[in-house]
Formats: C-alpha cells, structure tokens, sequence
C-alpha cells in the first residue's frame, strides 16, 4: 500500500516540477513502514524459534531457556514493530507498560519455576548423561534395563 | 504482516500446548502454562491491531498481570502444598 503512495506522490510532483520531487515525509514513513515489518516479522521468527525450542530441549531448565526467547526477544520485536505502525499515542504507551510488564514479571516467573524444580529434586541434565561411553549413567543405566529384559 | 504474525503465535501456542500436555514433571507443564499466557497477550495484541481495534490492548495487560499471579500461586502450591503458607517459620525452626 504504502510503496504505490509513495509512487503515485513521486509521478504527479515529478510531472509538475523536476526538483526533489517527494517530500521527506513520505521517505519517513516508508522508512517506518519497513522497520516495523523487518520487527515484526523477526518477533514471529523468534517466537516460533522458541515454541520449537520448549518442544525439542532435555529438561525443564532447558526449556526454560527456550521460553525466555519467548519473552525477550519475541514479544519485544512484536511490541516494538507495533509501536512503530501506531505511532506517537495512547497505544503505545499501553504497549510500553505491556513491554514493562513483560521485563519484569518473566525473569520473577523463571526464578520462581527454578527455584521450585530444584527444590523439588529435579536434576538439571548434564553432559555425562548424554554419553554412551562405558561407566556413564547412561550407559549404566541401559545396561541394566538390557539385562532386566534379558532375564525376562 | 499483522496476519504472519497472529500465524506465528498461534503456531507456537499449539507448540506451547503440546508441551503442556506431554510434559513429564508438574514444572514443564507450569512453565508451558506460562508461555501461553504470554503468548495469548502477543496474540490479543497482533489481532487488535488486525482488526484495528487497539483497544484489545487492555485486555493484554490484565492478562498479563493474571498470568504472574498464577503461576507463583501454582509454585507456591506445589512447593509447600498450601496457599496460606508462612515462609518464615521454615528459617525460624
């Protein structure tokens, strides 16, 4: 939409006069235009980087990780390239208090679910568990489970 | 733009919802929880604004400020099994 604007104001200022034909306005809200479309479209990238992240992570303080992209990143983007389609007014200052709100209240959140998971006994999984090499947990723990279903 | 962006949100809150009915311990289901309350603030947002309706926007902030209460009230919950727990009679005795 705003590209032919841009080009229909260019074509008619040009036909009556050949100076600098479109006003600096216009450039500035093109400019405008394509910054909020590069944030919004990378917000959705990094929200979906992080919905993806929460599916394919080991443990929960993995996917706690991959859910703070969410947060950060994600709704920043969004909130930012919304800012920048409504302009100077009251909606984005309602978007700024809902960047306020997210800045504040997500690393509260985390810190709670950690807290909790360790004080529960959940065990953050490590290196060693990942290996197959001889004498890891993992390797003894599939050991065990061969032997178990050879005795069956 | 507005309607890649709802796309995206939604694609994640299936994701977001996936993982909050596979997850295997309480906490991965809370913090699933979570990220589809925020997702569902991001949501509200993109859809006033594709509707032109930025009103919505209201709507986002009690969301968000509902979505906190719950989950530390779910924690607090399973962390001590009571809502009403005092925490420092723990550090007194």
């Amino acid at each position: 939409m705003m590209p032919a604007v841009i080009i229909a104001a260019g074509a008619s200022s040009s036909a009556v006069a050949a100076g600098p034909a479109i006003p600096l306005d216009v450039y500035i809200d093109w400019i405008v235009h394509i910054l909020s479309w590069a944030a919004i479209l990378s917000g959705s990238f990094f929200v979906l980087v992080g919905s993806v992240g929460l599916i394919r992570m080991p443990d929960v303080f993995t996917r706690m990780h991959a859910a703070s992209i969410i947060d950060t990143l994600g709704a920043g983007l969004l909130v930012a390239g919304m800012m920048m389609q409504a302009g100077p007014s009251l909606i984005t200052l309602k978007l700024i208090f809902i960047m306020l709100l997210f800045l504040v209240t997500s690393p509260v959140a985390t810190h709670a679910l950690a807290q909790a998971a360790l004080h529960a006994g959940e065990k953050p999984e490590l290196k060693e568990d990942r290996t197959n090499e001889p004498g890891s947990p993992r390797a003894q723990l599939e050991e065990a489970q061969h032997q178990a279903e050879g005795k069956r | 733009m507005f309607t890649i962006a709802s796309i995206a949100v939604m694609i994640a809150l299936a994701l977001a919802v996936t993982r909050a009915i596979l997850g295997p311990t309480v906490f991965d289901r809370v913090l699933a929880a979570n990220t589809i309350g925020t997702l569902a603030i991001l949501l509200l947002a993109v859809i006033g604004f594709l509707m032109g309706r930025p009103e919505w926007l209201d709507i986002a902030l009690v969301y968000g400020l509902l979505n906190l209460i719950g989950t530390l009230a779910v924690l607090k919950y399973f962390r001590h099994g009571d809502l009403a727990h005092d925490a420092e009679q723990d550090t007194k005795s």
